[in-house]
């Protein structure tokens, strides 16, 4: 069976740790804790008829108080930019983080996911926020880790980019 | 360097790095791992195979984290390199659903390769700048009270102004209909106002319902006996709450009222804390050092009323015309809202009070408000 490590990046509080627990045991918290450091969890997954052993790095947000160490992103296949639907200034965190990635890991799969899509009123980016990201290469897709929206199909496209041998990255 | 004076040997007891909660791993050259001492709790907990004296390890088939970290490690081993390389934290979880925050340090003691697996200790730079962020975001928080509040007694102060001349608007219009001088198309347009003049008014109810929820139409209040608050009560409560500032001041507190007597007055209770607080506020704002600050309830004319008295330096006369008018600010005052006492003022009155200020005999100032008891329970 492959392996494939898969990184869940994004400023603090964004909900890469609920991502993780959605997808991989089905259920969702409302209590928030902080991740210090990096707490792994893996899944395997089908694609197309054969076995992807999903190992998921959810690391520390980067804040003021804790910086993300690069070595957690060494050996990396792919990784997940998470972006708060609610608080757009993530998005440029997440960009940050994105560009740090990329001069680490080269260019490998990655994909977008707007987090928090059950919190409709509070929803910070609107259709053409959306449309510029997407001109710019970006895979997007809106999740919550609360309603279970987008979580399944959006590790199973990036599990699905990993298993391609020329997979299409930003 | 060879010490002129070298220490005598040191023994360890095994059980000393357990105790500390450091489990000491030394890699073998079959990869595997062996515990050097006693396995500490956690690792017992988390790796049972551990509490088996000389069984080879593999822990980062159980951390997975260990086996990315082991790359770094073994680059520090297998180059025989001084000093020692960090992991960073992770979290395992145990089958109970507990974390477990871990952190593993790599490194060469006497060429032999050692991995040294702890909870992280605490860093306390990382520590001070989350007490320094919760800190700040305590008093922004504070601040953010402090300004929600402001803005709520300036809606109740708009919603007055908005009010008051509609109700005289609406009465003068619906006294003019019934006028038999106005023919049917000035009553027709007199009806016209009226429904305006209504529409307004649920407007007003509208922002009312939809911005302070807490805050109730400022008209008369028929409040039954049962549900209405105690002045004294409410005084004990505001002296409780100011007590903190009084005692940085030096200043006392000093509740008059029979306590034999039940103080319920016609009004909200905590709009009439509101009201309370803004006079004692005052009173010990301007009272001077390990001076009293005064509350008396008493009856008057079939009214209770409660006098709030200090003995800082009174209200200047031509002052007092204008103390409990919108934008009023008292001496020294600059930057506040000059609402506190317009708030006071229109919060008593809508519950069909009165409230003033006279001069205290001596030295000081005195202000007192008048309110009606509440209507008997039926």
């Amino acid at each position: 069976m492959r392996h494939k490590k898969v990184c869940l990046l994004g400023t603090s509080a964004v909900g890469k740790t609920s991502l993780v627990k959605r997808f991989v045991q089905g259920i969702f918290s409302d209590k928030y804790m902080t991740t210090v450091g990096v707490k792994i969890d893996r899944k395997t997954e089908s694609i197309d008829g054969r076995d992807v052993d999903l190992l998921l790095w959810d690391l520390n947000g980067e804040d003021r108080f804790q910086k993300l160490s690069m070595s957690y992103l060494r050996g990396a296949s792919g990784y997940l930019l998470v972006v708060d639907g609610t608080r757009r200034q993530t998005l440029d965190a997440a960009l940050v983080l994105h560009h740090k990635a990329r001069a680490a890991l080269g260019d490998i799969p990655c994909l977008m996911l707007l987090n928090k899509a059950d919190l409709t009123d509070a929803w910070d980016f609107d259709q053409p926020d959306l449309a510029e990201l997407e001109a710019q290469g970006w895979t997007i897709f809106r999740t919550s880790a609360k309603m279970g929206t987008g979580v399944e199909e959006a590790f199973q496209t990036l599990a699905q980019l990993l298993s391609t041998p020329d997979p299409a990255t930003l | 360097m060879k010490a002129l004076h070298p220490f005598p040997a040191l023994t360890l007891p095994d059980s000393l790095l357990a105790n500390l909660n450091i489990a000491v791993l030394e890699r073998r050259p079959d990869g595997a791992f062996s515990l050097l001492g006693e396995a500490p709790d956690w690792l017992t907990h988390l790796l049972p195979e551990a509490e088996t004296f000389g069984q080879a390890l593999h822990p980062e088939a159980t951390f997975l984290f260990l086996d990315h970290f082991l790359v770094e490690a073994e680059h520090l081993w297998n180059n025989r390199k001084e000093g020692s390389v960090s992991s960073g934290p992770w979290t395992e979880v145990d089958v109970s659903g507990r974390e477990w925050l871990l952190e593993a340090t790599a490194l060469r003691v006497e060429d032999r390769p050692l991995l040294l697996l702890r909870p992280p200790v605490t860093d306390h730079q990382t520590l001070r700048n989350i007490l320094q962020e919760s800190r700040e975001q305590g008093l922004e928080s504070h601040r953010l009270i402090k300004e929600v509040n402001k803005r709520e007694v300036l809606l109740h102060c708009i919603v007055h102004d908005l009010s008051t001349p509609l109700a005289g608007i609406k009465g003068s219009l619906s006294l003019l209909k019934e006028d038999d001088l106005v023919k049917d198309d000035g009553k027709r347009l007199l009806q016209i106002g009226i429904n305006q003049v209504e529409k307004m008014q649920g407007f007003i109810r509208q922002i009312l319902h939809s911005f302070a929820q807490e805050v109730q139409p400022l008209l008369p209040t028929l409040v039954k006996a049962d549900t209405a608050p105690d002045v004294a009560d409410i005084a004990r409560d505001v002296t409780t709450a100011l007590q903190a500032y009084g005692a940085l001041k030096g200043v006392r507190f000093r509740i008059e009222a029979d306590p034999d007597t039940v103080w319920k007055i016609t009004g909200e209770a905590m709009r009439l804390e509101r009201v309370l607080f803004n006079l004692v506020e005052n009173a010990l704002r301007y009272s001077p050092p390990q001076a009293e600050v005064v509350i008396r309830v008493e009856k008057a004319d079939g009214f209770v009323q409660t006098t709030v008295e200090d003995a800082g330096p009174g209200v200047q006369e031509e002052q007092v015309t204008s103390l409990f008018n919108k934008f009023s600010q008292g001496p020294g005052l600059a930057g506040k809202a000059g609402l506190g006492l317009y708030f006071c003022r229109i919060t008593v009155e809508g519950w069909g009070g009165t409230i003033g200020y006279s001069p205290r005999p001596g030295d000081g100032a005195r202000f007192w408000f008048r309110l009606p008891r509440p209507t008997p329970a039926a």
